[in-house]
Formats: C-alpha cells, structure tokens, sequence
C-alpha cells in the first residue's frame, strides 16, 4: 500500500521534471518521456537531455523535485461473529520447500537448500524482489532453528546478538527463488507485497523437512539441538507451559475481559 | 568501560613490572576478544581498573620446534596457529581445535593465551591443550615455573596465575609415531559459536591393531576443560571398535555426571557426548592408520 503513496508522489515529481523538460527540448509536456536516465520527445528519442540536466535546470529555477502522495488501503469488512467478509484486499500466495540434514546423534539441523516460489504480482524490479526473499529465508531459518528470546522475572536475558543467535552465512542454505508474476489491481503497477510472505512460510517448511528426516514432529521453534533429539526443550529458566518464572514471585496479572477468562 | 587506565608492556620485564604494580587490578590485554566484551558487560566491582596491553610483545608471538615438542608463544592468533606449518604437521589437533574458534574476525584477534588465560569451561583449545600433553611456562619478576595443563585449570574462569604472573610460553607435545588425533567441537550454528561440547582425542596405534596409548580431552562437560583418564584407560590396550567406541562413550557420560552432577542439561549431553567422543575416536583412529 506504501507502494501506491510513492508512485503518486513520484508523479508529481515527473510532472515537475516534465514540465522543465518540455521547455529546454521545445515540446510540450504531455510529450515528454522519462526513462533510462533521459528525458525525450516521444516518437523522436534524438531530441533527448540527460535527466540529470533536467533536474539541474530545475533545481536553477528553484522548483523542488520533491511530491507527496497518499492512499488510504480498499475497505475491508470483517464480521467476528460469523467470521465472514472481506478481510483483506488482496492475497499472497507462496510456497516453500526446504531439505535438511539432521544429525540424528545430536540433534543439529542444517539447511541445505530452499526453494521459495511467492505470487508477487507484477516484479517491478525482479532483483530486487528475489533480495528480499533471499533475506525471508535467513530470516525464517534462524527463526526455526535458532532464535530464541526467554526472560527472568520480566527481564530479559538475550541482550545483544552474541546470545540472541541469527544465522551466520556460514549456515546459510542455497535458495531458489521463483516469482510467480501477476497483476493485482490493488497493488502500484500491479504489485503485491513480499517482505513478510518471504518470512512466514519458511520455519513450517523446515519443521516439516525435519519431520520428514526423524519421524518425530518438532512442535515448537526454535528446533534447537535438545528439542530436535529429545522432543522437549532443556531450558533452566523457561517455565513449564503455563506455569510462571522463577523469581516472579506471586504476581498474577488480570486476564480482564478476554474470552474465556474467569 | 569508563575509569579504565591503559598502560603498555612494550616487552615482557616491563609487562611483568606493570603487572606487580596493579597486582589484581590490571588484566593483560592481548587480542581483547574476551576481555573487551567482559570490560562492556560485567559490573563496576567487578572490573579490573588497569589495562595492560601485551599485544605488541613480539616475543611472545609465534611458534617455534623444539625437538620433543613446540613452543607455541601465548600471542599467537588462533588464525595463525591454524595455519601454522609446524603446528599442522606436530600437533594437528591443536590448529583444528583453533580453526573452529569464533569466527573468522575473532580467530584473527584472539590469542591462544587469552584462550587458556580466560579459562571458560568450553574453550575451544582447552581439551586439544589438555590432550597434547601441554605444559605452560608461568614468568614473574620472582621467577618461573612451569604447570601442566591439568594443574593450571583451578575453576570456570579461574586459573592457577598469582597476581604478578604471565603466561609465557605453552609447550605443546608432539603427535607420537603412529598417532592420530580427532577433534569434533558440536555448536548451534556453523560460525560464531560457543561450544555445546568438545571432545579432543589422541590415538598411538600399537601392535595388532591395539590402542597403545590414549588421550582424552572434553570441554563443556565440567567446570573446566579436563582429561578423563578413566576413559583413557579403558582404551589403553583395547582393539578399537564401534563397541569399545560405545563403551568409552558410555564411560565419558559417567564421568562428565561425577564431574558436574545432574544438572537441567544432563538428558542431551549424556548420550551426545557419548556420540561426539566416538566420532572423534573414528577421526583420530582413521588419521593414525588403524583399520576402523
């Protein structure tokens, strides 16, 4: 949705630098083009000026090569009784494959590779797109197998990245990227977003490769050594599911209106 | 790290003289890989008020062949040592314990002195120093001496230096005729990782295809980096086998339990250690020329 706010503002950016344009070329502004670097007469690619002179023409003439622009998302209509309506104005499809190896003496999982195939509606810049799923998958892989955040009495204990652990590019899988393209109607020129798609559907992935290795489920993440060898975490300060911390002492804190809270 | 003077050894007397000044107020700073961080981390009382820098000393840096053995200076990188040589062909097990250190940055920073000196219980170089027989030369301004490996270690991140010492020289034993050393080291991902486990092995291959001799190193599993002689024992004399494998694995989680006791982890590192000792016995047996 940002997507569609930066191409209305970059709009009134190129009818800025249109309009200049038009005047150093001697045309009028309905026929200039901006594209490659250039800014042309269309139909006539000889009479052509480097964009970066038309923006300094531009910027002699004290005309600002900055624009706004504001979308405000389509309506969506969500019923919590019935559990019907239109909850989102557009859909993202994906799929994720991941192979693993799993030590099965210790309990070490190791990506080897992940194929991600994402619907993203139209790739405006297909490089770019395939980056931020690169960077889904390391993000989601760390996620399945190594990033874990506990605290003591409200208290964090993972302070920094030396104990908050990412993945390294060492433990970095290949991964194959496909793009499914489309046009979604909501989405600038056509495109729909990648940024958490990318993410999401990679932890599920490499629980189920796990799965598939061992024949034992990992039903929670991170898929750390322990969870992976024995079936069950080996944490000294996590409680028990449902129990409190140590060191919290009697504190209990109001479920207040929520279902189901009596 | 505020209120931290710095001062610089610029060879060992005057590190040694500024070291009797401050006593246990000043910490030698050589690659600062451990020290840094615990200046960053750990509470005022607990800071040292004195920095002295050893990392220039060149005298300390380096490995050198000392016939039955090496001398392996206290400055040298973990990068260097890996790729030291000397260090590959004499003690192999060493420049593969401190080619898994850290990462790649913290391997080209972090000394091996600092790595024994900052004595954590999971160490990468520890157990391969523990079972290459290491011997570590101690200098003050009163003189010096010389401890095992095995003495030197006193507690998690105690060591058995008096306030005016500086480790100046690990001596290092040499891969015995018909040996072969193994060193598996388990982390939670491939790079920048503390050890779960590590277990350092060094196999001398006798007549028959026996075991002649056998040292065992673990780290991770006790308070500190230690031999298990029970385990080495065990071994001495044997035929390797996956089942005399099983049974030194089995003696290695007993022993690691008398050591540290029960604790929340004993449920995976009873049979893990188990499994990374056997794997760095076929290592070590494989590289010694025995029949697996």
């Amino acid at each position: 949705m940002f997507g569609n706010a930066v191409k209305l503002a970059a709009e009134e950016v190129r009818a800025t630098l249109a309009g200049v344009a038009a005047g150093m070329l001697g045309a009028r502004a309905e026929e200039i083009e901006l594209a490659e670097g250039s800014a042309f007469v269309r139909g006539d690619r000889g009479r052509s000026l480097a964009l970066a002179a038309v923006a300094g023409e531009a910027s002699a003439r004290g005309l600002g090569l900055a624009g706004s622009g504001w979308f405000r998302a389509p309506r969506t209509t969500w019923d919590h009784e019935t559990g019907k309506g239109d909850a989102y104005f557009t859909y993202v499809y994906g799929a994720n494959v991941a192979e693993v190896e799993v030590d099965t003496l210790t309990g070490r999982v190791e990506v080897t590779r992940v194929t991600a195939v994402h619907d993203v509606g139209r790739a405006i810049n297909p490089a770019a797109v395939r980056s931020q799923v690169y960077g889904g998958v390391a993000m989601g892989a760390g996620y399945a197998l190594l990033e874990e955040y506990a605290s003591r009495g409200g208290v964090p204990l993972q302070e920094n990245l030396d104990e908050y652990l990412l993945l390294t590019a060492m433990d970095m899988p290949e991964v194959a990227v496909g793009l499914v393209e489309g046009n979604d109607p909501a989405g600038p020129w056509g495109a729909k977003s990648i940024g958490e798609p990318a993410v999401e559907i990679v932890a599920p992935a490499i629980a189920n490769a796990i799965f598939h290795a061992t024949g034992r489920r990992v039903d929670a993440l991170p898929a750390s050594l322990e969870r992976v060898l024995l079936g069950r975490a080996l944490d000294e300060v996590s409680p028990p599911a449902g129990g409190r911390p140590e060191g919290a002492g009697g504190l209990t804190i109001p479920l207040g209106d929520q279902e189901g809270a009596t | 790290m505020r209120g931290i003077a710095y001062c610089r050894g610029g060879n060992v007397e005057e590190a040694l003289e500024l070291k009797a000044r401050y006593g246990r107020d000043a910490a030698f700073l050589a690659g600062g890989t451990d020290l840094v961080p615990a200046l960053r981390r750990r509470a005022p009382g607990q800071l040292p008020s004195v920095v002295c820098d050893i990392a220039g000393i060149g005298a300390l840096r380096g490995v050198a062949d000392e016939g039955g053995g090496l001398l392996v200076g206290p400055l040298t990188t973990h990068a260097a040592i890996a790729a030291d040589p000397l260090v590959l062909r004499r003690a192999p097990l060493l420049a593969q314990a401190a080619s898994l250190v850290g990462s790649c940055q913290v391997r080209a920073m972090g000394t091996i002195g600092g790595n024994v000196c900052n004595a954590s219980p999971c160490a990468d170089t520890l157990p391969a120093l523990l079972a290459c027989d290491a011997l570590f030369a101690l200098r003050s301004p009163r003189g010096g001496r010389t401890l095992p490996a095995g003495d030197f270690l006193r507690a998690p991140y105690e060591t058995a230096l008096a306030p005016d010492e500086l480790l100046a020289g690990i001596r290092v034993g040499c891969l015995p005729p018909g040996g072969g050393s193994g060193f598996v080291k388990l982390g939670r991902r491939s790079a920048c990782s503390i050890s779960r486990m590590s277990v350092a092995v060094v196999l001398r291959r006798g007549e028959g295809g026996r075991i002649a001799e056998a040292r065992v190193a673990a780290g991770a599993v006790a308070p500190v980096p230690v031999r298990f002689v029970r385990v080495e024992a065990l071994l001495a004399g044997s035929e390797m086998s996956p089942a005399l494998r099983g049974e030194a694995g089995a003696a290695l989680a007993r022993e690691m339990i008398a050591a540290s006791g029960v604790r929340w982890s004993t449920p995976y590192k009873e049979p893990v250690v188990a499994a990374l000792l056997g794997r760095a016995l076929e290592e070590a047996w494989g590289r010694a020329g025995g029949a697996p």
